[in-house]
């Protein structure tokens, strides 16, 4: 049986020139390093930890990963325990008293999701300061919002093609605009439905749960377990395809960089198209066509 | 110093990755598993890891058992909406959502299939997310239906395949660590 401990199916970057780096002090060398010689994650040419593997640019007999007690898959599925929590009781709330949780219950919703994250991140900050301290090269952020447009064409995409059997298309921003008119209405909802979970979400799924994953799994192993549970945790089955694919490249952008925030803009771009063509273009499907 | 087979850089002789191109080095640490390694440790090393090898085909069976009640689940609602008669404006929207209902179960039942192939090769993650989405399915399964929530034989069969996962999940890891030679 093929154990994948250190294989990436994640693009390289284009190799450099040849770089022969002929002095013999590895701290020398640790300055040209482009990417981890412990784990083959990007570093983006400084000297200091590994984002991913905490690998010093020394030369050390430590593995790549440390598959100590299965300590990594516990933190990632208690976040994600708790981050479906929230949502089950939503839902069971709603069932009860049968009525929609409302605008007021969507922002509890919100509000309590943030504090649990940020829980969840100062407990991992170790394995978070890395990637919130690197802006990463800008070529990422360009890439992010280039991907949006992509993730956002094949989200509608797929949306569509399930309209056409009946699935009712659900809708982000009317609640909001409707309760709260144009002025604030959009406010909060930029802030909700794009500022929050873009922040939000990266860090839980990106930050906390890659990390934590990465002490147990290989790179790629990691980024599409991370995928899987972001894809899952938005419980509605016909998205999981195109979520997925957001996910994975969502991890790929944060692996890649070496830093957590091109993920996050991606997810904003993303998030934003959604709510901007919802509103500028309605679309009403005729089911008969 | 060892030279990177693909750019030619050179890396420190314990790298594991080429610092400059990011590809694995033809080394023994970075790649597929030290199954000689094993082997050579004892027969009681490479006892263990048919062991655990065994416990992690656990992941296979619950997965495929998933898999297979799920498709079931898929065939019998699409033949229930298929018999529908359309006519009818009271049941139109029962067929409406018999569609959708058809459609879910045929993706879960596409991710389980395609959860149990893969843990074949690679039962951890597999078998990670296998427990994540039949657990999150689970959970949201029986707050819709909270009568059949609180009957108990309807908690048997979920915490089966559920426990069979979280075994299945402790033996990749013993068995990972069993091939990085660390103690079990």
């Amino acid at each position: 049986m093929n154990v994948s401990s250190a294989e990436s199916t994640i693009p390289d970057a284009p190799s450099g020139g040849n770089d022969p780096a002929s002095e013999p002090a590895f701290a020398a060398q640790a300055k040209r390093m482009k990417f981890c010689d412990r784990c083959g994650a990007s570093r983006s040419g400084d000297s200091g930890a590994c984002a991913f593997c905490e690998a010093r640019a020394v030369a050390s007999t430590l593995p790549a990963t440390q598959p100590a007690d299965g300590a990594g898959i516990v933190a990632s599925l208690a976040l994600y325990g708790a981050l479906l929590a929230i949502s089950i009781v939503a839902l069971a709330w709603s069932l009860l008293t049968e009525r929609d949780i409302g605008l007021t219950g969507e922002l509890w919703m919100t509000g309590v999701f943030t504090l649990l994250t940020l829980g969840f991140v100062l407990w991992h900050r170790a394995d978070l300061v890395p990637l919130l301290r690197r802006r990463g090269s800008i070529r990422w952020y360009g890439m992010a919002i280039a991907m949006s447009f992509g993730t956002f064409l094949l989200a509608s995409l797929f949306i569509k093609l399930l309209t056409l059997i009946g699935l009712e298309e659900l809708r982000y921003s009317d609640s909001y605009l409707d309760e709260l008119g144009a002025g604030w209405g959009w406010v909060i909802l930029l802030l909700s439905i794009v500022a929050q979970p873009a922040v939000m979400e990266e860090l839980a799924f990106r930050g906390v749960i890659l990390g934590s994953l990465r002490k147990q799994l290989s790179l790629t192993e990691a980024a599409v377990v991370s995928s899987a549970m972001f894809a899952f945790l938005h419980l509605a089955v016909p998205s999981f395809p195109h979520l997925l694919i957001l996910g994975l490249l969502l991890a790929f952008l944060t692996i890649k960089s070496g830093s957590i925030y091109p993920a996050m803009l991606l997810h904003a771009c993303h998030n934003a198209l959604v709510v901007l063509t919802e509103q500028l273009w309605y679309t009403g499907i005729d089911v008969g066509l | 110093m060892v030279p990177c087979p693909h750019c030619g850089a050179e890396n420190a002789p314990d790298a594991r990755f080429c610092a400059e191109c990011g590809k694995a080095l033809p080394d023994t640490h970075a790649g597929s598993p030290r199954v000689v390694d094993v082997a050579s440790s004892g027969a009681g090393a490479s006892l263990q890891g048919e062991e655990l090898q065994k416990q992690q085909k656990k992941a296979f069976t619950a997965l495929i058992i998933v898999a297979v009640l799920t498709t079931l689940g898929a065939i019998l609602i699409g033949f229930v909406v298929a018999n529908v008669d359309q006519t009818d404006p009271q049941l139109s929207e029962m067929f409406q959502i018999g569609h959708v209902l058809t459609a879910t179960y045929g993706i879960i039942a596409a991710i389980f299939w395609g959860l149990a192939i893969w843990s074949r090769r690679n039962p951890l993650p597999a078998a990670i997310i296998g427990l994540v989405l039949y657990g999150t399915l689970f959970l949201l399964g029986m707050i819709m239906n909270p009568a059949q929530a609180v009957n108990p034989c309807s908690w048997i069969i979920p915490l089966l395949i559920m426990a069979m996962l979280v075994s299945a999940i402790q033996a990749g890891l013993k068995y990972r660590r069993l091939l990085a030679g660390q103690p079990a």
